[in-house]
């Protein structure tokens, strides 16, 4: 898992390039995030100390956060990775350079992952996925590839599909990744909470029905300025030390960092029907 | 029955108001300072240490400790040294100038098993009946008067017993003088009692009687939120609004305004010259909701505000366990007191939530040293303790394109995308020297600081050493990581503001502090009572710097 290829560096930055080529990624949807020159200079120089940190985490006196140049190293990490197990898929991550001072220089990479235009099936058509799900943390059943992977294809349902956008942007205040993300059914309409309630998988409704203030709550953007969906963030950092603990044991010695997003997604995912592939768990012990 | 608690009531503020009217035979007890500490642990050096920096502020002229499980023999050369004399039993000694009276100090601690405490209450009785002379019972009694005095999480309340020792106080003839919780600086009453005149128009649109309702007048707590005032300004236009459901929401020159930042934030930052009566807007129909999270009144308000507490206390503590197990009463309580601009309340349901911020040995200086100049600058300079720690702080910032001179030719902030919004917590990392206001602001918009050719220096300085590190990247990444990171404070630390950016404006509570005054001096006494201290920066760039 501490392989990193040495051209690791050089692929990332390819990818903010053909990023910043791509019109449609950045200038329909972000009006507010122009990217700098200056921006990728700001990522290939996390990218140089990402090489050096060798990114491993010492398990024992780790708190289960992240440092916002760790959370890059991890984000590039997880599209690359993304990528390779979701060739097919339209859907893929991202990473969208924002300055939060675009009229000023920053040699801070700064910015978010995104995966926009993600169509998710009602929750009553997925009855037979509800059973999947309880046994989804175990990596033995990976039977459910295909079924799981057809969560991100495109497809059209009889009724109504509502069309998601989810952005994983770090908290500098809780040191952890945080998932925004929005909706809108097919004529554009955002949707309101809930109609998002409607989407969610039984247990995600239910806690949303309990806890109304500290479980989904709309909030501000931090880089976008506008109100969006977001999961509270502030059992993160005790979880995702749980989850690698466990992780450890199996794995003798440090866990990279680039291991983080995907145990992270891999629960969060689950919250709001986002799934990952099982290849990606499983091969996530061998980076 | 009542006229006791009445007598009582006069005869407190009587006792209260000493400090200005002393016709009463009672000693001026403000003048005199006792210190009576309940302590555990003493005769170890912490304690050693605190205790001489409490006496050296505080100058105590009776120093009583309790519960110190330290025979008494071995701190007599401590005391001694520390100018008291190290004995049972002190001649009254009285002030020369004036006439004294002699008083009997009682210094009570009383056992925590009930049978043993009321033998300690018939006793103080007994000796009640017989004292002559005026007396002062004080110590730790186990015992609370109200529930206000309690500091603890516990939730068994017994107001039978807390009765039971009020009963006792009043059969020795004794007044309880109340304990009185944190009490706020001057600065944090200022703030607290800060408010904004508020003329508050219909929008045109909903206006459907002639002629239009006046606007209405109001005074906004600075550091309250606009929704909160619904209630109070909705029977100035419900007569004149079209029929429909309230969604209610303000705008301020075709701006609207974001409920969920302190209304005395949004004023500082979106009037650049203050405007009084500041003009807002209201509308109770067409809520933006592409602009505006939605706001169900109260409830949204309130737990925004304590979802920003979590957050802070997750800043500070590293965790929002203190915020989290707060009991549903104190939850209560905590929320009416930022309603009610309440800040004693405030303070005393806040400190069990355990979020000081340390390093203010500025403002503990202030409030102790008697002020004499030369001693303050003395003191000011030798400020230089080490104090590391994260201070939630949310700072915006806006862009002006033209200068001007005059506040009031400040370009009108028409978007939010004019106003860029950095929710980042400050670490605060004063070695040897006071961190200053100057200082925060580097590391929360370093760019303003870094000269265009050291950040190219910078990168390829980085570049170089992560050359060198490669091979032997193992196990070290922690530490690399901080090295970098310290690399790149020294580079800020060692520029000033560049060249091509200009502070035009900084504003905190509606001040303009000197970029040289100690940070934490500002978190302690302007934060909001959601711990965050908010910061308002117009900047002017005078040409984007490209690399």
């Amino acid at each position: 898992m501490d392989r990193i290829e040495p051209d690791c560096p050089r692929r990332g930055v390819e990818t903010v390039r053909t990023q910043n080529k791509d019109p449609q990624q950045l200038d329909r949807r972000l009006p507010l995030c122009v990217p700098f020159p200056s921006t990728i200079a700001g990522v290939f120089y996390s990218l140089a100390v990402m090489v050096s940190n060798g990114a491993k985490i010492d398990i024992l006196t780790w708190d289960g956060t992240l440092s916002s140049s760790d959370f890059c190293v991890a984000a590039l990490a997880f599209t690359e990775k993304w990528k390779r197990f979701n060739s097919t898929t339209l859907s893929q991550w991202s990473w969208v350079p924002c300055p939060k001072c675009p009229w000023i220089a920053t040699h801070e990479a700064e910015g978010y992952l995104s995966l926009e235009n993600v169509f998710l099936p009602r929750s009553s058509e997925e009855e037979h996925d509800e059973q999947s799900q309880t046994v989804h943390d175990d990596p033995s059943c990976s039977g459910q590839d295909d079924d799981i992977d057809n969560t991100i294809l495109v497809r059209s349902y009889d009724h109504e599909v509502h069309r998601y956008d989810f952005h994983i942007v770090y908290s500098s205040s809780y040191k952890v990744p945080v998932l925004y993300f929005r909706s809108y059914r097919s004529d554009g309409q955002p949707l309101v909470l809930d109609d998002i309630q409607k989407d969610l998988p039984a247990n995600s409704a239910k806690v949303l029905m309990e806890s109304k203030w500290t479980f989904i709550t709309q909030e501000e953007h931090p880089y976008l300025n506008r109100p969006w969906h977001t999961l509270h963030p502030c059992g993160t950092s005790e979880w995702m030390k749980l989850l690698f603990i466990t992780d450890a044991s199996q794995a003798k010695g440090g866990v990279a960092f680039e291991k983080y997003l995907v145990s992270w997604l891999s629960v969060v995912g689950q919250v709001v029907r986002l799934r990952i592939p099982f290849e990606m768990l499983n091969d996530s012990g061998q980076l | 029955m009542r006229s006791v608690k009445d007598d009582h009531r006069r005869i407190r503020s009587i006792v209260k108001n000493l400090a200005t009217d002393t016709p009463l035979h009672y000693p001026s007890m403000d003048l005199l300072k006792l210190l009576i500490w309940n302590c555990c642990c003493a005769g170890n050096n912490t304690f050693k240490r605190n205790l001489v920096e409490i006496i050296r502020v505080h100058k105590p002229k009776i120093l009583t400790l309790m519960e110190t499980k330290v025979a008494f023999s071995t701190m007599g050369n401590f005391f001694n040294k520390l100018g008291f004399i190290a004995s049972t039993f002190v001649d009254p000694i009285g002030r020369s100038d004036e006439d004294y009276e002699e008083w009997v100090l009682a210094v009570v601690y009383a056992s925590p098993n009930p049978f043993l405490r009321d033998t300690l209450w018939d006793d103080l009785e007994s000796v009640a009946h017989n004292m002559e002379k005026p007396w002062l019972v004080a110590g730790d009694f186990n015992d609370y008067g109200s529930q206000n005095e309690r500091r603890s999480f516990s939730s068994n309340h017994n107001s039978k017993r807390t009765q039971k020792f009020l009963d006792k106080v009043n059969n020795c003839n004794l007044l309880d003088l109340d304990s009185t919780g944190p009490r706020g600086t001057e600065a944090q009453k200022y703030v607290w009692e800060g408010a904004i005149p508020l003329q508050i128009h219909l929008h045109d649109s909903e206006v459907t009687t002639l002629p239009p309702p006046p606007p209405a007048l109001i005074l906004a707590p600075r550091i309250g939120y606009l929704p909160l005032l619904v209630p109070h300004i909705k029977p100035f236009f419900s007569s004149a609004l079209p029929p429909g459901v309230d969604t209610v929401w303000f705008e301020y020159r075709g701006l609207p305004l974001k409920w969920y930042i302190p209304t005395g934030v949004l004023f500082d930052l979106l009037c650049a010259e203050p405007e009084r009566p500041w003009n807002l807007t209201v509308h109770f129909r067409g809520y933006p909701a592409n602009i505006l999270i939605p706001c169900e009144g109260e409830d949204s308000v309130k737990w925004s505000f304590i979802n920003s507490l979590k957050e802070a206390a997750y800043i500070i503590n590293g965790n929002c366990k203190n915020v989290m197990n707060m009991s549903q009463s104190d939850q209560v309580e905590l929320w009416h007191s930022v309603m009610n601009g309440n800040l004693e309340a405030y303070l005393r349901v806040s400190s069990k939530l355990k979020l000081g911020i340390g390093g203010d040995e500025f403002s503990a200086k202030l409030n102790s040293s008697s002020l004499k100049s030369q001693q303050s600058t003395v003191e000011t300079d030798t400020t230089g303790s080490v104090n590391t720690g994260r201070i939630p702080v949310r700072l915006y910032v806006c862009n002006v394109h033209e200068d001007f001179d005059d506040l009031e030719d400040a370009p009108i902030i028409d978007s939010w995308d004019k106003i860029s919004y950095i929710n980042r917590p400050v670490e605060i990392h004063g070695e040897g020297k006071c961190f200053t206001l100057l200082d925060a602001l580097k590391t929360l918009l370093p760019e303003f600081f870094a000269e265009k050719s050291s950040i190219n220096e910078e990168i390829s300085k980085a570049e170089v050493e992560d050359e060198q590190r490669l091979p032997s990247e193992e196990g070290s990444s922690a530490r690399t990581a901080e090295e970098a990171g310290e690399t790149l404070c020294e580079q800020v630390e060692s520029c000033i503001l560049s060249d091509n950016v200009e502070i035009k404006l900084l504003r905190i509570q509606g001040i303009e502090p000197k970029l040289e005054i100690p940070f934490a001096w500002l978190v302690n006494n302007l934060m909001n009572p959601e711990r965050f201290l908010h910061i308002c920066v117009y900047v002017r760039v005078l040409e984007p710097i490209t690399i």
